[in-house]
């Protein structure tokens, strides 16, 4: 276990996260131009906007798995190199498939996932499952065929694995749509805790999140104005 | 040479006009080149002592079957700057000569049969070159179909990329082991390379030929890229100036 | 600042291990999807004697080619299992972005799918040998081909099969990329017990495809993991 490496150079006096100037592409449109936000450690985002508006995709591109068209993103002060396992190891991203194999157990899924989470180090892990279950309201069912679990139970195993892992920024696409009242709370306390540990969030949702600290906004579906000459 | 800045002409917008000059321009040189070639190849080199006039396909078969393979190791070459520099118009370029390789592929076999007919009495043999050309034609075709198989033009791109790279690496394994397979069953085969000993004329109709199928290759090469920039550009400023003119005009 | 630190990246070997035995575990729970392949294999070296008179010199003389080309396309066959399931469950956005080298997770769904797929294609190809009565030997040659070849047809056609990942098109699509990189691999593989048969000896074509396999494991896994960069982008 070690701790995130500073920079050496420069005095970085950003923390959290800061996006500069990012531009994102689908296809042929120019879903976003020139975005910019900081978001300091212990605060979250909220994305909104219409659907097509592009907050899947900024998540996607601050994750690493497209490519912006222009922009940087910097992880405390450092540029985040995409698809370095660094960068994976401070980040979670969780898009709209949950990630999860049909043929596994509720518990297998996550004793599997936990450990890649984990830089496959650890072997302590299977009692921490049973709690992490437990706590999520899946310990009745860990060891069913995951193709067994309702649309709601299966996010709730993504709560557990929220819960789990260790990362300073949590990316979220829509977390808690399938989710029944008791465990959009519990996505809320998850939340609350991560947030007062230092950690980020940016959270693309159209509902209500019961978390103590406020958000951030951010609304892609306000944001006008189009790109100069642009192409793909 | 001039301090030329060569950077100037990779955005799309400044290669467009750039290519429609040079594509009137390759045009014509390959259409006088063709010209030239066809004469010395019809009309003045002599028959051919085993073969009579039949041979006289290989004017268009050997430049075709060349510059088949010439042109996949230049989409290979666009590929790797397309890739190493992710930069749009190189990919745009691979993707304007896939089809004229395919084309030069296809021209190569079709002409090797009406060559193969009259000489051996058939339309195919599974000699070396026209083996390695068919396989070619498919890596050509899989280009093709990967491209129109995927939406994103930038993902297509990469993709079809990387693909020309595997396929550059593997032509010339594949060119070598249909030759190996193809000695092993030397008594079945007749062979293409079996060539009439070139006289000087013939050779000099061939290079003709040989130039003249690579400047057309650009010109149908530039002439396609240029569809493909207004495609892919198609909502910036310039295209719809381009377009609207009659909106230019109107500006004071 | 946070107090939280985050894990290190995992090491090749681990990746290698964690994936290899993650989809090992999912082939035994689909053990009636790898079956299926191996059966396809029979079946399509079934079909051409059915073609044809079942003359059993003709059919002796043309074995190692009917036999290599049933295992392509039994391998095509089984080349959607690798990636479309990861693909459509988000599996395999999340090993993308994993704290662990992708290029070893990558390799160790590679060496699982030919562990499911085309080891058993050696052993089966024995059975494929006595249906057209082939001479002992030449079964072992067949088989040993079959051993140093598939290795390099799986990342030939994990490559592909990465690159077609939401494409149009399918398996068709995938079958048009691979067969004619495949075209190598058949004509030594095939070759090889050919030329065993007729006395010729078999160690140039079984060293090529053995090179060939070697080479594909160095560079395939680097390969691989931009192939499937690319169709996530």
């Amino acid at each position: 276990m070690r701790n995130h490496p500073e920079s050496p150079d420069l005095e970085s006096t950003e923390s959290g996260l800061v996006v500069d100037s990012l531009s994102c592409n689908a296809g042929y449109r120019l879903l976003f131009h020139a975005l910019s936000f900081q978001l300091p450690p212990g605060c979250w985002l909220r994305l909104t906007g219409p659907n097509g508006s592009g907050k899947s995709t900024l998540l996607r591109a601050l994750a690493g798995l497209g490519r912006p068209a222009e922009g940087e993103v910097r992880w405390n002060g450092i540029v985040r190199q995409p698809g370095s396992a660094d960068w994976h190891s401070v980040m979670l991203y969780q898009g709209h498939s949950a990630g999860w194999k049909d043929s596994f157990s509720a518990h297998d899924n996550l004793a599997l996932q936990q450990a890649l989470d984990s830089g496959l180090q650890t072997d302590q892990l299977s009692a921490d499952i049973d709690a992490l279950l437990e706590r999520c309201g899946l310990h009745s069912r860990a060891s069913l065929s995951f193709s067994r679990l309702s649309a709601g139970q299966r996010h709730r195993l993504s709560l557990a694995r929220l819960a789990a892992a260790e990362r300073s920024l949590w990316l979220l696409d829509e977390p808690t749509t399938a989710l029944d009242a008791a465990g959009q709370a519990l996505f809320g306390r998850l939340l609350g805790e991560h947030l007062t540990q230092g950690g980020c969030a940016v959270i693309a949702t159209h509902l209500p999140i019961a978390c103590e600290q406020t958000a951030l906004e951010l609304d892609l579906g306000a944001r006008t104005g189009t790109a100069p000459d642009s192409g793909h | 040479m001039a301090a030329i800045n060569w950077f100037r002409f990779a955005s799309p917008a400044s290669f467009y006009p750039l290519a429609g000059k040079l594509t009137g321009l390759f045009g014509w040189v390959a259409v006088l080149l063709a010209i030239a070639g066809l004469y010395v190849g019809f009309v003045i080199a002599p028959t051919d002592a085993q073969q009579g006039e039949s041979y006289r396909i290989i004017f268009i078969h050997v430049p075709a079957a060349w510059m088949a393979m010439f042109i996949y190791v230049v989409i290979a070459f666009w590929s790797v700057f397309s890739l190493a520099l992710n930069a749009r118009l190189p990919s745009m370029m691979a993707q304007a000569l896939a089809p004229t390789g395919a084309l030069f592929a296809f021209i190569a076999l079709w002409t090797g049969a009406f060559w193969g007919r009259p000489t051996w009495g058939t339309y195919w043999v599974w000699d070396a070159r026209l083996t390695s050309t068919l396989v070619l034609l498919f890596l050509y075709l899989g280009l093709i179909a990967l491209r129109s198989g995927i939406d994103d033009p930038r993902r297509a791109d990469r993709a079809c990329a990387l693909l020309a790279l595997v396929g550059v690496v593997n032509v010339p394994i594949i060119y070598f082991s249909v030759r190996w397979w193809n000695t092993l069953h030397q008594g079945a085969t007749i062979s293409m390379s079996a060539a009439p000993k070139m006289a000087q004329t013939m050779l000099t109709a061939m290079l003709l030929m040989t130039f003249s199928a690579w400047a057309y290759a650009i010109a149908a090469a530039l002439h396609r890229v240029r569809t493909i920039i207004i495609e892919r550009e198609a909502l910036t400023d310039w295209v719809g100036r381009l377009v609207n003119p009659v909106q230019r005009q109107r500006q004071p | 600042m946070r107090p939280s630190s985050s894990p290190e990246p995992a090491s090749a070997l681990a990746a290698l291990t964690w994936a290899c035995s993650r989809d090992l575990r999912i082939a035994l729970r689909h053990r009636g999807e790898v079956a299926l392949v191996l059966v396809f294999f029979l079946l399509v070296g079934s079909m051409f004697p059915l073609a044809m008179a079942p003359d059993p010199g003709l059919l002796r003389a043309i074995a190692p080619g009917i036999a290599w080309v049933s295992a392509l396309l039994a391998t095509l066959l089984s080349l959607p299992r690798l990636f479309a399931a990861d693909h459509a469950d988000g599996t395999l956005e999340q090993l993308l972005l994993a704290p662990a080298p992708l290029a070893a997770l990558l390799a160790g769904k590679v060496l699982a799918h030919w562990l499911t797929t085309a080891a058993p294609l050696v052993l089966l190809s024995g059975l494929a040998g006595l249906q057209f009565d082939l001479d002992p030997e030449d079964i072992a040659i067949l088989a040993l081909s079959l051993l140093l070849g598939t290795p390099l047809l799986t990342w030939l056609g994990a490559i592909s099969a990465a690159l077609t990942l939401g494409a149009r098109g399918g398996s068709t699509l995938l079958g048009l990329l691979v067969l004619p990189l495949a075209v190598p691999v058949l004509i030594f593989g095939a070759g090889s017990v050919e030329a065993a048969s007729v006395g010729l000896g078999a160690e140039a074509h079984l060293s090529l495809l053995a090179a060939g396999s070697i080479l594909a494991s160095m560079v395939g896994p680097a390969t691989l993991s931009l192939a499937v960069r690319i169709a996530f982008e």
